[in-house]
């Protein structure tokens, strides 16, 4: 090959590896900033594969801020090693070289076993700056959230699944038989947003668990909870849902809440009342009713008209203004 | 402060002038910022780290992208072609962008390279860019063990 410029033209294999040095290397000279924005947007897989550029390529990928491991990081054609031994000794690795904070982090092993190398794992990151989290933790049982957790001072994203809380003052584990907390022994006041994907409206001990949470955020300006229940509805949900219940509680700041999942059961019903009646600033509120029956909306609509509320029906979801 | 001309004229380090309306120039905040501070009674503004060569790059990108009407899909044939050069200019173009402050063109390059090599086998990218394997075998294979997961 024949270098002009950048250009390439045919010349043979031999001839070509003279010329390759005078080919000025435009993307290793990028400067580092650029060069780990695109390391960034690349599957972290291939991120790491430039390491094998050149030299000076070895450890760039070291540098990136947002790292996401999944299954498609242990589950591979040439599957000899069992996953979750696999997962171990990538963190392993991973550990070893990475460099600099790490500000978003997104683990998902839900089909892995737990292992205590995540204790590390979160130790890690909670010195690292991480900003943004998302847990997928495993199936098997609920994992025990190490107290390094509450230690990420830099924290603006938090989303767990499958995790149970245990912190000196709380033992936050939903499970029968537990005696619930009304609200956690402090406020968290930094709690703006909170999504609440699967509440099931048939344990009421659940339910209970949820509202202890909401109610320790006195800040909170958007809830969403993704509903679940069942026509056989247990007394103690509609109990637990009684207004009276939540004399000591006012949503102050919250200013939107969005429920999905919306299949018109009394307890859900009374769900929707209560944050009506205790959201005075509450500027929208979307109720997204996937699962409706068509014929009798109407009861529903008279059920919310009852506390004085204009409720009014858009597109999929109503909406009080 | 300038006077106020319609025209702003921008002048490379080559000495080629580029004469620009001034409606269209001050969008770059590098440019508002030395008609506000430059105390000069001519319009012509030096950019002393660009060249003519890149600079009509620039212009055309900005005058295609400040154009009256210019629908979504105009613009992303006319960056298509655009982006139609090697990879040194592309860097030129970087650098330039860099320099008079343009997040969106930066933005628009960075992406063109992060294009080139998505999805491209390692060997292709040190061909394609030039990039010179300087491994020893041995020093490659070390590297491969290092991250033997992201290998496999």
């Amino acid at each position: 090959m024949i270098v002009l410029g950048d250009y390439w033209y045919m010349m043979s294999p031999n001839e070509s590896k003279c010329y390759r040095s005078l080919l000025p290397d435009v993307l290793s000279n990028l400067p580092d900033h650029v060069i780990d924005v695109i390391l960034m947007r690349l599957p972290c897989k291939d991120a790491v594969r430039t390491s094998i550029l050149s030299k000076k390529w070895r450890y760039n990928w070291c540098r990136r801020t947002e790292l996401t491991l999944d299954k498609s990081h242990w589950i591979t054609k040439n599957d000899l090693l069992y996953p979750t031994v696999k997962f171990k000794k990538i963190i392993c690795q991973f550990f070893t070289l990475r460099e600099g904070p790490i500000t978003k982090f997104t683990l998902d092993i839900v089909n892995l076993e737990n292992s205590p190398e995540i204790d590390n794992f979160i130790y890690f990151l909670s010195r690292n700056d991480i900003q943004h989290l998302v847990l997928h933790l495993s199936f098997d049982n609920p994992y025990k959230l190490p107290s390094s957790v509450f230690t990420c001072s830099q924290l603006r994203h938090l989303s767990l699944h499958n995790c149970s809380i245990h912190h000196s003052s709380v033992n936050f584990y939903a499970e029968e038989g537990y005696e619930v907390p009304t609200r956690l022994p402090f406020d968290l006041n930094s709690v703006k947003r909170f999504n609440l994907p699967y509440i099931m409206l048939i344990e009421s001990y659940k339910l209970s668990y949820a509202f202890c949470l909401i109610k320790s955020f006195p800040y909170l300006e958007y809830l969403e909870i993704q509903l679940y229940s069942e026509d056989e509805e247990d007394d103690r949900i509609l109990e637990c849902l009684e207004l009276q219940r939540f004399s000591d509680v006012t949503f102050n700041h919250l200013r939107e809440v969005k429920v999905k999942c919306f299949g018109g059961t009394m307890s859900e019903m009374q769900l929707i009342k209560l944050l009506l009646a205790k959201s005075p600033v509450l500027v929208r509120m979307l109720i997204d009713r996937w699962f409706l029956e068509h014929g009798s909306l109407d009861t529903r609509l008279k059920i919310l008209n009852e506390g004085r509320l204009k409720v009014e029906l858009i597109g999929d979801a109503w909406s009080k203004f | 402060m300038m006077s106020l001309g319609k025209l702003i004229t921008l002048k490379t380090n080559d000495n080629e002038e580029f004469k620009l309306d001034k409606t269209v120039a001050v969008k770059l905040e590098i440019i508002k910022n030395i008609v506000q501070d430059v105390d000069c009674t001519s319009n012509v503004i030096p950019l002393p780290n660009i060249d003519g060569k890149t600079m009509t790059k620039v212009v055309k990108y900005w005058k295609k992208h400040s154009e009256e009407g210019v629908t979504e899909v105009q613009l992303k044939n006319f960056d298509q072609d655009f982006l139609k050069m090697s990879h040194s200019e592309l860097h030129d173009v970087h650098l330039a962008a860099k320099y008079l402050d343009d997040n969106q063109l930066k933005e628009v390059i960075i992406q063109e390279f992060l294009d080139r090599i998505k999805g491209k086998p390692i060997e292709e990218i040190r061909e394609v860019f030039g990039i010179v394997n300087d491994y020893t075998p041995e020093e490659e294979e070390e590297v491969r063990r290092e991250n033997a997961w992201a290998f496999e």
